[in-house]
């Protein structure tokens, strides 16, 4: 061997390596894209964002397929006209972020659309609802849009929780600020990011990273084992929370608390659910759990929150719980849901309103009896 | 602990670390292959009892070779070799003995296999004054459970293991070499990780999704892909086991043998058997073939027999490799196959060289078109005998009754066809591509092809494991 080998063979490892990356990065960019940025998205000065009147869009996450948007308009993700609420009919009003919205996933699929058709058919009247979900949206966001809800004159509110709704928040504090006017999904100004931000951006936007993410994360253990080593993120499934999310429970308490008293003023119920995450859908059976870990904590806190304001419960996780390996139900990486979970959710939310005192629902509820007594 | 597996990397690497702090001391070396192996060991069993049977069959083989070496067994040599075969077949639990006598507790036979040749050989080349220097008892157990070879071999004779082990000048460890055993190791895990992982995988679904009525095409198909995908993922798999240890033996100053030359190269089924599992082949030939030819020679002393005498040591020889393997009928049925396989074989060789005369024969036998499908004939026959290695009656039963007569028949056509035609595809690539020289020698092999080609080879393997996110594949070889 040469002297010059020496410098030569290990610079040959690191561009072999360099180009594997590369070329992966090309071919995975290829055959996984993406459009994560919704163009019917803008800030509104009042609440984080909110989606442009009229407006049509496509969006895709690269685990996922293409989705084509359509907002109504009000800006909500209907095909239904948010205009007067048409005679004889039951309007359900949906508020949250991604989750209710229905983010990556193909209209009809969402589960306030299979909500919908089977309430229509339990009903024997039209139900509809009215998505007012919003990525990103947070608690405090939902709360500055109670009075455009009510304006709709709903029947109905549903307002499903997810623990990153309020990663997202501080505390009660976000409600007497207004956010920032910072577009959706407009990056940082470079010149202010570090190096090193500057290197995990990059990281974190590699589509090879994803790619690799999106086979590791498959494996149950591995991926719990991961996401709990994501600090305060991942926190919500620890028992006792830190001080952080106490804070951000407060802030919810805060918000329902509102939110309840000017809906029961209104005469319209409220329906609060926590929606899982993919975490907690994995931790439910895991055996034996990591020490201080608790995938119900998320979901006691909420309903706990329910109950104290009178907001009806939806319980999401049993349903999860009971359905085999329901984790692959979920966009690996991304963590929403894709249409198979979105079912299971359409169907745990008809049976808790078609089970609720709602008045505008007994009939339903008889038509349904009737129909599950026949031979 | 797999030996394809990370943790068996991260073992080696802190093994390997420890042994050169002092590679030039013999006693250090010693102690840190001793203590090395033992602690490999408990990664199997942590319960005293169940190395007992092991430990007591070393035991025996050592306390047989010293009476050996000092002279005072050799009229004992013929009962203490049947006695060590009978413990080997006792503890193994082969089907033939009654089921009382086995041992009511469960114990470790892993390795037992390996031991076993390993122990035979020492006894045999002691009584025969093959191993002049005595051997002691921390030379003999390092000999034996050294945990590079422990598992599945490859099966090296003691005095090659002795002089580099017993050796104040133990082979060196420079950059080169350190880099051709990287570049080994990384092949073995690649072999393992990546290629028979993903064979298997294709295996195992065309196996699960064989269709009730699937039609010719697709019943062909899938039938094809059922046998002839296990030889290549056997390949893969045990030769880059192979490749691994050699490759973490050689960071510990020893150099084994090599098990593998291409064996699908070979175009007959008696030079096969020189290319697979060489050490085993090798062995056998030492221990069985040759000792059994001889006897046979001696008892028939004819010219005109003595080619069929060859015929019949071949089958006999072949046929224990078939035994060796398990313990059923149906790797006694694999033995027999095995035997007919280079006994027929061995057969028309005679034949033919008595017919058209050895010139000629060997002009006709190095044919190209010939050599093609001689090359295919091999593959197939490796491939159907090895029906009986990786399934059972109850599977075959279900083969046939999938797939019905003809289609059976149109897979082994297929099979013979294609494989000669793959094969010497394969050959005229090779060849090609070695054919192109840059500086005296082919470029594929020049240091910076070889480190590209390792790097990318690396970066697969891993990102392979670490994203399909299952247990490295285990050695199937371990079994035995």
């Amino acid at each position: 061997m040469k002297r010059r080998d020496y410098i030569i063979l290990p610079l040959l490892s690191v561009a072999t390596i360099l180009i594997m990356l590369v070329a992966t990065e090309f071919a995975a960019r290829r055959l996984w894209p993406d459009r994560y940025i919704d163009t019917c998205l803008v800030h509104d000065g009042k609440v984080r964002a909110r989606f442009k009147p009229d407006c049509d869009s496509l969006t895709k996450t690269p685990e996922g397929p293409w989705v084509r948007n359509h907002y109504n308009e009000c800006g909500y993700r209907s095909m239904t006209s948010c205009a007067v609420k048409p005679p004889d009919s039951i309007r359900i009003v949906l508020m949250g972020s991604s989750f209710s919205q229905g983010d990556y996933t193909p209209y009809e699929a969402t589960f306030p659309v299979e909500a919908a058709q089977a309430l229509s058919h339990a009903c024997a009247r039209r139900v509809e609802f009215q998505n007012m979900g919003v990525q990103g949206a947070t608690p405090a966001d939902v709360y500055r849009r109670t009075g455009e809800a009510l304006a709709l004159k709903p029947d109905a509110v549903l307002y499903p929780v997810t623990p990153f709704d309020l990663e997202q928040s501080t505390g009660p504090e976000d409600l007497e600020h207004e956010p920032n006017g910072l577009e959706p999904g407009e990056p940082p100004d470079a010149a202010k990011v570090g190096i090193y931000r500057r290197a995990g951006i990059v990281v974190r936007e590699s589509r090879t990273v994803v790619l690799a993410q999106h086979y590791l994360f498959q494996d149950p253990a591995v991926f719990t084992r991961l996401f709990l080593a994501y600090g305060d993120k991942a926190d919500f499934l620890r028992q006792p929370y830190t001080a952080a999310w106490e804070k951000r429970f407060d802030l919810l308490d805060e918000v329902i608390a509102h939110m309840a008293a000017r809906f029961r003023a209104a005469g319209v119920p409220i329906f609060l659910t926590a929606a899982p995450s993919r975490a907690e859908v994995v931790l439910l059976n895991m055996h034996p759990l990591p020490p201080g870990v608790d995938p119900y904590a998320f979901f006691k806190s909420v309903s706990g929150i329910a109950a104290r304001h009178d907001a009806e419960y939806i319980d999401l996780l049993s349903r999860f719980q009971a359905v085999p390996r329901a984790d692959l139900m979920f966009y690996v990486v991304d963590g929403h849901l894709k249409g198979e979970g979105q079912a299971i959710v359409a169907r745990a939310i008809v049976d808790a309103i078609l089970h609720s005192r709602m008045p505008v629902f007994s009939n339903c509820r008889a038509t349904t009896e009737r129909a599950d007594s026949r031979p | 602990m797999g030996s394809a597996s990370f943790e068996f990397l991260g073992f080696s690497a802190a093994v390997i670390l420890v042994l050169n702090l002092a590679a030039r001391s013999v006693l250090w070396r010693q102690a840190v292959l001793l203590v090395a192996s033992i602690a490999f060991l408990s990664f199997f069993s942590h319960a005293p009892q169940a190395w007992l049977p092991l430990v007591a069959f070393l035991a025996c083989g050592y306390a047989s070779l010293r009476a050996m070496q000092s002279g005072t067994g050799k009229a004992g040599y013929a009962p203490i070799l049947i006695g060590l075969i009978f413990a080997y077949v006792w503890l193994k639990k082969y089907t033939f003995l009654p089921e009382p006598l086995f041992l009511s507790f469960s114990y470790v036979t892993l390795g037992l296999s390996y031991v076993f040749f390993r122990v035979l050989h020492v006894v045999i080349d002691a009584h025969d004054g093959l191993i002049a220097e005595p051997v002691g008892v921390v030379s003999y157990l390092n000999y034996t459970l050294n945990f590079t070879t422990f598992v599945s071999g490859p099966i090296q004779r003691y005095q090659d293991f002795a002089s580099m082990q017993l050796s104040p000048t133990p082979p060196p460890l420079d950059v080169v070499v350190a880099g051709e055993a990287l570049e080994r190791i990384i092949i073995g895990f690649f072999k393992v990780n990546v290629l028979s992982l993903l064979l298997s995988m294709l295996q195992t679904r065309a196996l699960n999704t064989l269709p009730v009525d699937g039609g010719f095409a697709v019943n062909l198909s899938k039938g094809i892909v059922i046998a002839a995908v296990y030889p290549l993922y056997l390949y893969f798999n045990f030769s880059g086991y192979i490749d691994i240890v050699i490759g973490v033996a050689r960071f510990l100053r020893i150099r084994l043998p090599e098990n593998f030359n291409r064996p699908f190269s070979a175009d007959n089924f008696l030079n096969f058997w020189s290319r697979w599992h060489i050490t085993l082949s090798e062995w056998l030939k030492t221990y069985v073939y040759n000792p059994l030819l001889m006897t046979l020679m001696r008892r028939f002393p004819s010219p005109r027999v003595e080619p069929f005498l060859g015929v019949l040591a071949f089958f006999v020889t072949f046929f224990l490799i078939g035994v060796w393997h398990g313990r059923t009928s149906v790797f006694l049925f694999f033995g027999v196959l095995q035997g007919l396989g280079v006994s027929v074989n061995k057969l028309y060789q005679v034949l033919m060289a008595k017919r058209m005369g050895r010139k000629r024969y060997r002009a006709w036998a190095n044919n190209g078109v010939y050599n093609s499908f001689a090359r295919g004939l091999t593959f197939t026959w490796f491939t159907f005998t090895l029906l009986w290695f990786w399934s059972n009656w109850q599977q075959l039963g279900f083969l046939w009754n999938r797939l019905g007569f003809p289609v059976i028949v149109a897979v082994w056509a297929a099979i013979f066809l294609g494989s000669s035609v793959v094969l010497a595809g394969w050959e005229w690539l090779r060849s090609g591509v070695l054919s192109l020289r840059w500086g005296g020698q082919p470029v594929l092999l020049s240091r910076y092809v070889r480190t590209v080609w390792g790097t990318a080879l690396a970066v697969l393997a891993v990102a392979t494991a670490m994203l399909l996110s299952v247990p490295a594949p285990d050695v199937v070889y371990k079994a035995f």
